[in-house]
């Protein structure tokens, strides 16, 4: 039975140490057989056989765990439903399609809310079941307003922290007045009452079991299917420090230290750096996410359709293939489409990244999501739902921040027996210091760092759990497993927003270490059609008299060399008449009769037979050969008079594109099936370091192979389609202009438009977003191996210096805020070309506001144009 | 009749750990006391607490090493 794959979005997810908490909930599900979760993206990605578990186990695993499963709703008002009966078809029309969690439906209001997963089943299909159960259904926009499920999620948590965090901190304020009163001037102030160990209870108990009560309960739901999570330490280290106070206050004569070493300030503080740190994470944590939320946000939700001749205003997810819609100035285009008539400037930046409007007339392509600055216009709707390409792009960003790097495995592991070995740890610190380090380096004099406060009678029980509280709360897994994927995170929104789409975050760091890269010749490095590059004429007629004439000949030829020099002349605005008589020579060139005169076009061979003498232009037409190009003669009654070059001419940019791959320290190759003088002419002209010339187009995927085992890691920038042998076996595939079919694209990176230095962007993102990983590892690794020694007093003997558990908890979550704010600056990354665009005046792709009003449009510089 | 079996099934493999678990952890208590023995001169409440907290923290080290293991083999063998 073939698997089937679902993403879910998980909340509640707290820590990064929760992702091996519910992939091992999910992974003992049987007939599960990949579960893969992304702390910073907070979803989950189940591959699971559907003859063996079905989605409600697969929910019911994960809220078993201690997470829930957060579906989509969907309210709708559906005309019809009036009585009970239509309740009960509308519910189970409703709950037996595939995909749907909960439906509510309510006869008085005339409402059906829907709780449903979008990766299953899409709001459309919901609405298109009720319709065929016999119902009108029509959403409600205020279903639409909580689009950003994520988002709602993330506030809930700010919210709900930000709650504990004003109970916790406000009492945790008055137990460390009272804890301190008899110091400095505080007796003056701090009632006796308020420093009594019954106070302090009564003022912690209600931080632990409230503020502090999800972790004990987190923990628990974790043990019971065989996993420990961060929440274990926390639960440990408040629990056991609450309890030494317990009974210390209710017994104080039990021998655990007395009623000095209640411990009270520990639970509270510990309570309370823990939630500030969640609250801060949470706070933080979706700003690395922010570049998908925009794309989200870009989905239309309104599209004006004209249907039987009137204009309607519908839901953008109801549009359908083939129909006509209406675009004003100022308005976002709902899905993508063909132009029919009108004319308008569309800003595509948020897509593409392109920084200019593109002019949009009949017959061009739009791209739902972007937005019309300046005219009407009427398009046919050629891509809908899940298939425009603002829709594959989310899939693919979404789909990529999944994924998980090759140099995360190390940090999974890490962080995946971290918990465990922590508490092994803290098992082993409790022995040592209670066999041996407390009768060989306890002194009463000793301090908590940074406070002037003394250990004083602390029994050597009571300092032996203290040691080990603080190595449990000190250690934070976190950090380690923050550190990559938040980075990725970041980085493949960023990237998304310069218009490079990265399939996974494997490819990222392929990117960073490649050696070569080779870019396809035709329609990469250059246009991929023949233009008119050079015309030469004798004395005998004028240049444009040369091609006009040349033009007459081919008019009607179907030769791609043909075709150029007709677009040549139309281009220099030349009036083309029909030849009177018109022969093609194949292999040779073309004869034609116009007004009397004979016209013949063609090569060396084809002059030669027909008596023309070539002695003039023979020296010019080898130099531009030489120079790559196709030199054609043009002869009028048998007399030469002039000679036309034709070539492919390079893409904008491909110098500059090349030239900045070079700065980055790559090899350039080029590949291409052309002969060796003519690759080699625009390689010179490109600045490519090796030609790799005729080539066939089944050989190329053979070349890069021959390339990687001389041991370097390649890049192949080409076509998508014709090249995909050759970017599926290079190090990095990267797919350049692939438009609006995104998703069909073979390759690792996906390129929008075709702008050759975006691969330059490619590069330059992927190792800004490596570095920023490298750097998150570096910190975590290090405040881990530096702060846990420390933790287990490894430095006391020498400086009779404590940690204490709040201070424990204070650097834990500094150390983990740390993580994501190294991260954000992410945000800040901009490639190379843009800064010099910036630097020169022109207009940034991330203004696009800006960019409509203060720039012209340009024309055909993105192939979705 | 799939969720009774499964029920069933989830209950031996949490009772079969749970008995190696704390099995495991009693004797790491067990071995602290002992050493506290051979030691000497520990104060009772001292030993007490120092026998809870090493069993507290030996069974969560041991619960989901056992839990897990016995999950695996018990979706080896089914």
């Amino acid at each position: 039975m073939a698997t089937q794959t679902i993403t879910l979005q998980i909340s509640g997810m707290s820590c990064a140490s929760c992702v091996a908490t519910i992939e091992g909930a999910l992974g003992n599900l049987k007939g599960v057989s990949k579960a893969r979760v992304n702390f910073a993206a907070q979803k989950a990605q189940v591959e699971y056989d559907p003859e063996q578990t079905d989605l409600q186990q697969i929910e019911e695993a994960v809220r078993d765990a201690g997470y829930e499963v957060v579906p989509d709703r969907l309210t709708l008002q559906v005309l019809g439903l009036r009585s009970a009966h239509c309740e009960g078809v509308v519910k189970q029309g409703l709950e037996n399609l595939r995909g749907v969690a909960r439906v509510e439906a309510n006869p008085n209001t005339g409402t059906a809310t829907v709780w449903y997963h979008a990766g299953i089943v899409s709001a459309a299909e919901i609405k298109q079941t009720v319709r065929n159960l016999g119902y009108e259904a029509e959403e409600k926009l205020e279903a639409e307003a909580a689009l950003d499920r994520e988002g709602e999620a993330r506030r809930r948590e700010i919210r709900r922290q930000g709650l504990w965090m004003l109970v916790s901190w406000s009492l945790a304020f008055i137990v460390m007045l009272g804890t301190f009163r008899e110091y400095w001037i505080l007796p003056q102030f701090i009632p006796e009452i308020l420093g009594h160990r019954l106070t302090l209870f009564l003022l912690t108990t209600p931080v632990v079991l409230g503020p502090g009560w999800q972790f004990f309960l987190n923990s628990w739901r974790g043990l019971k299917h065989g996993v420990a999570d961060m929440n274990l330490l926390y639960a440990t280290g408040i629990g056991a420090a609450y309890l030494i106070g317990v009974v210390n206050t209710f017994w104080p004569a039990a021998g655990f230290g007395g009623e000095k070493a209640v411990f009270f300030e520990s639970a509270v503080l510990l309570t309370s750096f823990i939630i500030l740190g969640k609250w801060l994470e949470a706070l933080t944590r979706g700003r690395t996410s922010e570049a998908i939320r925009r794309l989200m946000a870009l989905q239309p939700k309104i599209a004006r359709v004209i249907r039987n001749g009137k204009e309607i205003e519908l839901p953008a997810d109801e549009v359908l293939v083939d129909d006509l819609l209406l675009v004003r100035p100022g308005e976002s285009i709902p899905v993508d489409g063909i132009v029919l008539e009108g004319y308008s400037a569309v800003d595509e930046s948020m897509l593409t990244g392109e920084s200019l409007p593109i002019e949009k007339t009949s017959g061009d392509q739009v791209i739902g999501g972007t937005l019309n600055k300046s005219g009407a216009f009427r398009f046919r709707a050629t891509k809908v739902g899940k298939e425009t390409a603002l829709a594959q792009i989310i899939r693919l960003v979404e789909e990529a921040q999944a994924s998980k790097a090759p140099i995360q495995k190390l940090a999974d592991m890490v962080a995946g027996h971290f918990i465990l070995a922590v508490h092994a740890l803290a098992l082993t610190v409790f022995f040592f210091w209670f066999f041996v380090g407390y009768w060989t380096f306890f002194d009463p004099q000793s301090r908590f760092l940074l406070t002037p406060y003394t250990l004083g009678e602390i029994g050597v029980f009571g300092f032996s759990v203290l040691l080990s509280i603080t190595v449990l709360v000190i250690s934070c897994p976190c950090a380690v497993g923050m550190a990559t994927p938040s980075a990725m995170m970041a980085g493949t929104g960023k990237a998304a927003e310069h218009g490079v789409l990265f399939k996974g975050a494997d490819a990222i760091e392929a990117t960073t270490k490649l050696s070569a890269i080779i870019f396809d010749k035709t329609g990469t490095l250059t246009k991929g059609e023949p233009s008119v590059t050079d015309v030469f004429a004798t004395d005998i007629l004028g240049k444009s008299e040369v091609l006009k004439l040349a033009a007459i000949a081919e008019k009607n030829s179907e030769h791609p060399l043909g075709e150029a020099i007709v677009r040549g002349a139309k281009e220099r605005g030349l009036d083309i008449q029909n030849a009177d008589r018109f022969q093609s020579i194949p292999g040779h060139g073309v004869e034609a009769e116009w007004q009397g005169r004979k016209i013949l076009l063609g090569n060396r061979k084809l002059m030669r037979e027909r008596g023309v003498s070539l002695e003039v232009m023979v020296p010019k037409a080898e130099a531009l050969e030489n120079d790559g190009k196709t030199a054609m003669f043009v002869a009028i009654d048998a007399n030469p008079v002039g000679l036309i070059a034709v070539a492919d001419t390079l893409k904008d940019y491909s110098v500059e594109a090349v030239d900045q791959l070079h700065r980055l320290g790559l090899e350039v190759l080029m590949i291409t099936g052309d002969n060796r003088r003519t690759a080699e002419a625009i390689a010179r002209k490109v600045r490519i370091d090796r030609v790799l010339a005729e080539v066939l187009p089944q050989d190329k995927a053979e070349k890069v192979k021959e390339l990687q085992a001389e041991g370097k890691k390649v890049a192949m920038v080409g076509d998508g389609v014709n090249d995909a042998p050759a970017l599926a076996q290079a190090d990095v595939g990267i797919a350049i202009g692939s438009g609006t079919d995104v998703a069909k694209e073979t390759g690792h990176v996906i390129l929008i438009k075709e702008d050759l230095r975006d691969v330059v962007v490619a590069m330059e993102a992927a190792k800004a977003t490596m570095r920023k990983v490298k750097q998150n590892l570096f910190w975590a690794f290090s405040y881990n191996v530096a702060s846990i020694p420390i933790g287990a007093g490894l430095f006391y003997p020498f400086f009779k210096l404590v940690v204490s558990p709040e201070l424990a908890a204070l650097l834990m979550a500094v150390s983990s805020l740390s993580v994501t704010l190294n991260t954000l600056l992410l945000r800040r990354f901009v490639p190379t070309v843009k800064r010099q665009i910036r630097v020169s005046g022109e207009i940034s792709p991330l203004e696009p506001v800006l960019a409509g009003v203060h720039s012209a449009p340009s024309k055909g510089r993105s192939r979705l144009g | 009749m799939s969720i009774p079996i499964k029920a069933v099934i989830d209950k031996r493999i949490l009772s079969r750990s749970a008995l190696w678990y704390t099995g495991t952890s009693l004797a790491i208590a067990g071995l602290f006391v002992f050493l506290t023995q051979i030691v000497g001169g520990y104060p009772t409440a001292g030993i007490i607490g120092g026998a809870i907290w090493s069993f507290v923290l030996s069974m969560i080290i041991t619960m989901p090493l056992y839990t897990s293991y016995v999950k695996r083999k018990r979706r080896g063998t089914s």
